[in-house]
């Protein structure tokens, strides 16, 4: 009996402790994960790795209150971050619009990509090949080239968002090892000049692979990155390059090659300007032959919510109005008789005829971007005079007196949170073409085409006005302060003023002034118009650049940009 | 693995041969084998037992009859200030949603679950949860171990100290005592916020309309003074939905007893615990319920004497619980709603008897609470532990062997019934007065649409269960004695939302030597790994030494008067802390991503990446303590202890990015690399003075710890004081306020005047908040926020204890005080002291704003419907000295003469409590702990009623 309980005691202190075979520790018996060699090697978790570099593109639509930071436009909701930047209080320990980690992650995912780019093994669906059928096979063969293009490219953009803010920023060829210290550690900072080559270097390795035609390969889904939309971005960086801040900065991209570089996308003859202006910001945008890449949105509603006048429930008071400031830039039609257009001038407080009736007449590109008084919108009539449905005093209303029609989509119903689908143009073929404009103009004047593009400066810049049946303007007309004009009003709230303002070096002009509103009185049925001083906006030279943040430079021992 | 359990039978061999050595050196002293039943001065700390004599840790015992000072639904609560070194952190007042958070000493480590105090019932690890629903009753002793030397023993689960639980056993006693217990007891709200009434909101309201330049909402604020006036409603909320009192109610019934083959202990308890919302169930109790706790506790503990040697022990609990809320809303919605929607929103009803609302606060109380359904979540707690003691005194004197198995485990499920049905908002025109209809009645706007749904599930379940094997070994040779344990321990916890168990096995043991009662030395150490980390990496090695010298018992004190006892301890060792958020960190994977959507159909598709990089030396926190102590008893009746700690946690989990730059676009890996040190004291003194017929005792313990982060990454500040280290963890930091911007700070234009710091948050005018501008730059910007005063959670715990007993009568009262605690109105209490914003409602905290009029006695800024930004900073102007005095009980007892037919009783015993009653702070209008948000803390009054036979 004694004896047989010290035996199930001993049996029990055996069980105890070495109850399993296994370790008793060892709770993660099977692997449940992805293993980083799978990540990879394996066809599918490959295309989610390249996706995964795509989601490091700026988010259009979240950085529309960007431009409020410029001359355009005022947040309404005095907390948006672009008041810091209209205050002047940001700097390298606090910067609203910090995107130097964010672009550097981006660059790192694409460098792990671009390392590990051979491990991808698609022999398997090569074994699954049954018949004389191999399209699955070359199709997977084709997109495992194109998604290297890709990827270069997405790569030149971060590297372009990183120069445009901060000048030179250090050039990675390969992911750096966390293990090797040594090779992170002291990287020196590469020069402007450098990265903006670097980026034409990758945009040509990336439009090698990428086809033209993408016609033989419908697999490939829209909204990838295509031959255009790397043209494109080759354009943008060389227009940037060849602009008075870089060109400052040692950059020795010439006019020529912006020039050429715009040209390049033309030439492909694969886009064309919509004819309808207001559609590139529509539902359908994806379909215009003019968008050369954008990001969808799917099917969303936060650009109504926070844009929609206030005379409609729900919506949020985050809305950017423009200023009276971009209203004026809008040119005024004229008209004979028979309502023919005749020609266009600047709009002018001194002439009574338009101060009259402001909103007559003006340059329809207008009334696509400006939701203002007594327009109609949903059909409702919106009212922005002082006591009006949309107008102060009301809470969250525009103080600028006009609210932003640019993306927002009127079929939405705030109250039964309906939505439509959004897509954010990166890139469009006006855009090509005022790049183009500006670029010839400084390289070769308003009417020469030394090259034989088969297009001047002076007839790029009119292609775009006609669109919009706005009169051509003549060789004589065409200059500097033109270009920046028809810049603005075309791409007004689709965050090209913010940049170029910095690259063009006018920020002490454009971003220093006082924004205007528009405080309108209504009297019976009659409005009376005054020009009233929102807010004065704070700007130095040294804004040109952001400051690269405190924290990077406490850890290399880099210079500061210039007066940061 | 293998070679762990070498080392584990290496050192058991060991252990052995040590007896074996030691049996072969004395066969002398047979006789003097101790049984190691001397239960008197035996301090139970969850895995071992010593006897308090020997003891030269850091421990502290409550015993159980101290918690049922306190009525409390919560056995956690009652814990409250009466463990020198365990600060309680109140939690809500919610019936059974009201535990409380645990620090041992303070906080020693950034990472929250990192200071979770491990609980131990009966030998076994369980859950905070299965304590919470114990009954005092069932309670035989608490015991807080502080030190390493206590701790050393739980190894790489000790970190953060034990609080080691027994209940109450069996004795062998002639007869069975039975004890019935039974209170009831009326419980209060404690210091809910005022708010103010409709006239006020709607004046003051247009009052901060007329600030930001915007006409004026209200035509006509008297309006709002009439008392039935549906269209210019004054709601309450709170009168509207809370009740003045609930009820609690306790009953238990005990039976205690034993012979020399069995004893048991036998509990049944109900509890049932009424909240405080007010005719709930009006419509219907399937629509509306006020909330409601009640649980039944079935408790047994039985240990047999199967034969000379084995004896067997079963503690076996099963518990019950049924919560009871309404489902239209949780408790801190419907407390933020009361708080903040004002008095004039919406009346409560309409005049056409429907439910009223507003479309901007879309939240009527009453209509939630009687319309919206009732939410039942149903506990069940099981624990039990069945635990075996062999002597093995036959092959070595002085040797048991013993082991046990527990499981412990919870399940709550809920059952939710919902309903809504549209609530009608009154068309008001701009002048304040209803829209009519044709035919003159008011325009209604439906809110809301009926439904009805019923949903169930689970909310939570946890299951641990441990073994345990081990020898004890306990013997005197003439003046030495010596004891022992060797322990192996394996443990695997799941709970919900964990896809791997949780399990740590190994091996614990302590050595105790003394020489002639006099000398100690306790060694202790655990050998232990856990599953959270990398092979190579998983075990650990945790020692402890103890000393412990009783000066008393030599010659020079021996005779003293005034020295009865006096014991001086030192111990230094180190524990570690695994930590339940951090797991796995040696792993790296491939993980899901952001990606991006395509295709005509935009489909999005899903990103992957490589996770965070892998940190293969990831470990444990490491705390290292260092402690003093004495223990003395002085003049008969004085008795006191001190601990004096200093202690480093170290290898402290972060992401250390300071030194990484961002270029490199890693995911960084989790590094043990922060350290903090924190020192401090618990010191307690008891006088107590029995003489004939009247006895009286008087108490007081303090407890203290200040912690300090000694390494801690943080990117480059400008400023030192912008850096966390140096400073005390939760160190509260902000902009000082140097008064309210005036009108003499802004020219003719509206602008400020060169010279007056301009604000980065916000435009500021006349009566916004101004703060010092630290660095001199003319911005008032976050580089401006300085350290300010303490964290909030306190460095001192005051609790003092006094009570007599004379004649009949008994008398117990008891303070707790914390002090050195900081709280901020605007991290804790945003509602209440931000009126308009984000339509809040108006409390008394803005009745005295700033207006140019009031401009040099305002206390609190320009009324205003923006949000400000400037305003809203962490600053001084929002901090308040948190620190506080409560009256946590007092009692009032009366035990009835054994006379007539009371004669069969032993005791009869009538009494009166109160708990929570008084308190003393230094915030206004809010209660100090909880700052009066969410649901309310409760005082209760409660009359009980003891009966043993």
């Amino acid at each position: 009996m004694k004896v047989t309980r010290y035996i199930i005691i001993l049996m029990a202190l055996g069980i105890t402790l070495n109850a399993c075979k296994k370790d008793f520790l060892d709770v993660k018996t099977v692997d449940a994960d992805i293993a980083i060699d799978q990540l990879y090697a394996n066809y599918n978790y490959v295309q989610g790795v390249v996706w995964n570099v795509y989601s490091y593109l700026p988010d259009g639509f979240n950085n529309l209150d960007m431009e409020a930071a410029t001359d355009n436009a005022e947040a309404t909701n005095v907390s948006s971050r672009a008041q810091i930047f209209n205050y002047g209080i940001w700097n390298q320990y606090g910067n609203p619009d910090d995107v130097w980690g964010r672009n550097f992650d981006g660059i790192r995912q694409a460098n792990l990509y671009l390392k590990n780019k051979d491990k991808a093994d698609i022999n398997y669906i090569k074994d699954k090949i049954t018949s004389t059928d191999s399209t699955t096979y070359f199709n997977a063969r084709n997109n495992i080239k194109f998604m290297e293009g890709e990827v270069l490219f997405l790569k030149a953009y971060f590297y372009f968002e990183l120069v445009k803010r901060y000048g030179g920023v250090p050039i990675f060829e390969e992911p750096f090892d966390y293990k090797d210290k040594e090779a992170w550690k002291n990287v020196p900072r590469n020069s402007a000049d450098e990265c903006l080559q670097y980026i034409s270097t990758l945009c040509d390795k990336a439009a090698a692979i990428i086809p033209t035609n993408l016609g033989p390969y419908s697999w490939y889904e829209a909204g990838r990155v295509t031959n255009g939309a790397i043209l494109a971005l080759k354009s943008r960086a060389l227009l940037y390059g060849a602009s008075p801040l870089f060109k400052d900065l040692g950059s020795t991209v010439t006019w020529a090659q912006a020039a050429k570089a715009a040209y390049d996308v033309i030439h492909l003859n694969a886009y064309s300007l919509d004819a309808s202006y207001g559609n590139l910001y529509g539902a359908n945008n994806t379909t215009s032959p003019e968008l050369i890449f954008y990001r969808r949105y799917g099917s969303i509603n936060a650009i109504e919510y926070a844009s929609f006048p206030i005379a409609f429930e729900n919506s949020n008071g985050n809305s950017v109005t423009p200023t009276q400031n971009f209203v004026d830039e809008f040119e005024v039609l004229e008209k004979d008789g028979n309502g023919n257009i005749t020609g266009a001038v600047p709009f002018d407080w001194n002439n009574s005829a338009h101060t009259a009736n402001p909103y007559l007449n003006r340059d329809p590109r207008f009334a696509a971007t400006v939701i203002y008084n007594d327009k109609t919108f949903k059909n409702s009539q919106i009212q922005t005079y002082t006591g009006g449905n949309s107008g102060l005093p009301k809470q969250n209303a525009t103080k600028t007196g006009y609210y932003m029609s640019k993306w927002v989509n009127p079929t939405v119903d705030l109250i039964n949170d309906t939505k439509t689908n959004h897509a954010w143009s990166y890139f469009r073929y006006g855009e090509i073409l005022l790049n183009y404009a500006e670029a010839m103009f400084n390289a070769y004047g308003a009417e020469a085409d030394p090259q034989a593009y088969g297009m001047t400066a002076l007839q790029a810049i009119n292609k775009v006005r006609q669109r919009v049946n706005m009169p051509a303007i003549t060789a004589s007309q065409l200059n500097q302060a033109r270009i920046e004009h028809e810049r603005n009003v075309e791409m007004g709230f689709e965050n090209q003023r913010f940049w170029d303002v910095r690259r063009w070096k006018k920020g002490t002009v454009y971003f220093k002034a006082p924004v205007n509103r528009m405080e309108i009185t209504k009297t019976g049925t009659t409005f009376s118009y005054a020009v009233k001083k929102l807010e004065d906006r704070s700007y130095e030279e040294k804004m040109n650049l952001y400051p690269i943040p405190q924290s990077e430079i406490t850890k290399t021992n880099w210079s500061q940009n210039a007066d940061w | 693995m293998r070679r762990e359990y070498i080392i584990l039978f290496a050192m058991l061999f060991t252990f052995c041969g040590f007896v074996a050595k030691a049996q072969q050196n004395d066969a002398l002293s047979k006789d003097s084998v101790k049984t190691g039943k001397d239960t008197t001065n035996i301090i139970h700390e969850g895995l071992r037992n010593v006897e308090s004599r020997r003891n030269t840790g850091a421990v502290f015992t409550l015993s159980g009859e101290e918690l049922t000072r306190m009525t409390s639904g919560n056995l956690l609560n009652t814990l409250q200030g009466r463990i020198p070194g365990l600060t309680v952190v109140t939690g809500s007042g919610e019936p059974g949603y009201d535990n409380p958070t645990f620090y041992l000493r303070g906080q020693s480590s950034w990472n929250i679950a990192g200071n979770r105090v491990l609980i131990y019932l009966d030998g076994f690890e369980v859950n905070m949860n299965a304590i919470s629903s114990l009954s005092a009753y069932e309670i035989e002793s608490i015991t807080l171990l502080k030190d390493a030397s206590a701790l050393a023993v739980y190894g790489l689960e000790g970190g953060a100290g034990v609080l080691a639980i027994k209940t109450r056993e069996g004795a062998i006693m002639p007869k069975t005592k039975i004890t019935l217990n039974g209170r009831y007891g009326v419980q209060s709200a404690i210091d809910l916020p005022t708010v103010m009434n409709a006239y006020d909101y709607t004046r003051y309201y247009n009052q901060a309309l007329t600030n930001d330049g915007l006409p004026i909402k209200y035509a006509n604020p008297d309006l709002y003074k009439a008392t039935n006036d549906p269209f210019h409603p004054n709601v309450n909320w709170y009168d509207e939905v809370l009740g003045k009192t609930s009820t609690i109610q306790d009953y238990n019934l005990s039976f205690r007893g034993g012979n020399p083959t069995a004893k048991y202990f036998v509990l049944m308890n109900y509890t049932d615990f009424t909240g405080l919302y007010k005719n709930a169930d009006a419509i219907d109790k399937d629509f509306g319920t006020n909330a409601e706790y009640n649980k039944f506790n079935l408790r047994g503990n039985v240990e047999l004497q199967l034969s000379k040697n084995l004896s067997v022990k079963a503690n076996i609990t099963g518990i019950t619980e049924d919560k009871n809320t309404p489902a239209g809303f949780t408790a801190t919605e419907l407390f933020n709603g009361l708080l903040g929607i004002p008095a004039s929103a919406f009346p409560v009803k309409n005049p056409n008897n429907s439910w009223g609302i507003n479309s901007v606060y879309n939240f009527n109380p009453v209509q939630r609470l009687q319309q919206y359904g009732v939410y039942n979540a149903h506990t069940r707690n099981l624990q039990t532990s069945v635990r075996f003691t062999e002597k093995l005194d036959a092959f070595v004197p002085g040797l048991d062997l013993s082991g046990g198995l527990s499981f412990s485990n919870q399940y709550i499920g809920n059952y939710i019934k919902s309903f809504t049905v549209p609530a009608y908002e009154i068309s008001k025109n701009e002048q304040d007065e209803p829209n009519l209809d044709t035919d003159g009645n008011p325009v209604y706007i439906t809110r809301g649409a009926s439904s009805q749904g019923i949903s169930e599930g689970e909310v939570s379940h946890w299951n641990r269960t441990t073994a345990q094997l081990g020898f004890n070994y306990n013997r005197t040779f003439g003046k030495q004695t010596f004891s022992g344990m060797l322990l192996a321990k394996k443990q695997n916890y799941s709970h919900n939302g964990l896809v791997y168990q949780i399990r740590t096995q190994g091996l614990s043991g302590n050595f105790t030597y003394d020489y002639d009662k006099k000398y100690i030395v306790d060694l202790s150490a655990s050998y232990n790994g856990s599953d959270d980390f990398d092979k190579g990496n998983r075990y650990g090695f945790f020692p402890a030494i103890g000393l412990g010298w009783v000066a008393s018992d030599e010659d020079f004190l021996k005779n003293s008067s005034v020295v009865d006892f006096l014991k001086i301890r030192a111990s230094y060792g180190s524990v570690g802390n695994i930590n339940e958020n951090y797991r796995f960190l040696y792993e790296q994977w491939g993980v899901g991503a952001p990606g991006w959507i395509v295709g005509t159909g935009n489909s999005g598709k899903g990103g992957r990446t490589e996770g965070r990089i892998a940190n293969s030396d990831a470990s444990w926190e490491k705390k290292t303590t260092f402690n003093v102590g004495i223990d003395a008893t002085l003049w008969k009746n004085l008795s006191a202890t001190l601990d004096i700690f200093s202690e480093r946690r170290s290898g402290i989990l972060e992401i250390a990015s300071a030194d990484v730059p961002a270029y490199t676009g890693f995911d960084l890996p989790i590094l043990n690399s922060g350290i903090v040190d924190n020192k401090g004291f618990e010191a307690s003194l008891n006088y107590t003075k029995k003489a004939t017929g009247f006895e009286y005792y008087i108490g007081a313990s303090a407890a203290f710890a200040r912690n300090k982060v000694i390494e801690r990454s943080q990117d480059a500040q400008p400023y030192s004081y912008l850096y966390n280290t140096g400073y005390r963890l939760g160190q509260m930091r902000g902009l000082i306020n140097s008064g309210f911007y005036q009108e003499a700070d802004f020219d003719a234009n509206g602008n400020l005047k060169s010279g007056v710091a301009s604000s980065s948050y916000a435009n500021v005018k006349p009566g916004d908040l101004k703060y010092a501008d630290q660095d001199n730059n003319g911005i008032i910007n976050d580089y401006d926020k300085i350290p300010i005063d303490y964290a909030k959670l306190p460095e001192v715990t005051l609790g003092f204890n006094l009570g007599f007993k004379y004649k009949r009568f008994d008398f117990d009262a008891f303070l707790q005080s914390a002090l050195n605690r900081t709280v901020s109105l605007l991290d804790d209490v945003y509602i209440y002291t931000h009126p308009f914003v984000d339509n809040n409602n108006i409390t008394a905290f803005s009745a005295n704003s700033w207006t140019p009029a009031t401009a040099q006695t305002a206390t609190s800024p320009r009324l205003s419907t923006l949000a400000n930004a400037n305003n809203n900073q962490q600053s001084d102007f929002w901090l308040r000295n948190g620190n506080f005095l409560k009256l946590r009980s007092v009692e009032l007892g009366y035990t009835l003469p054994q006379t007539g037919a009371l004669k069969k009783l032993d005791v009869v015993r009538l009494y009166i409590n109160g708990t929570n009653l008084l308190s003393w702070d230094k915030i206004d209008d809010l209660e100090a702990e909880r700052l009066s948000m969410g649901y309310p803390l409760m005082k209760v009054v409660s009359f009980g009623l003891r009966m043993k036979f």
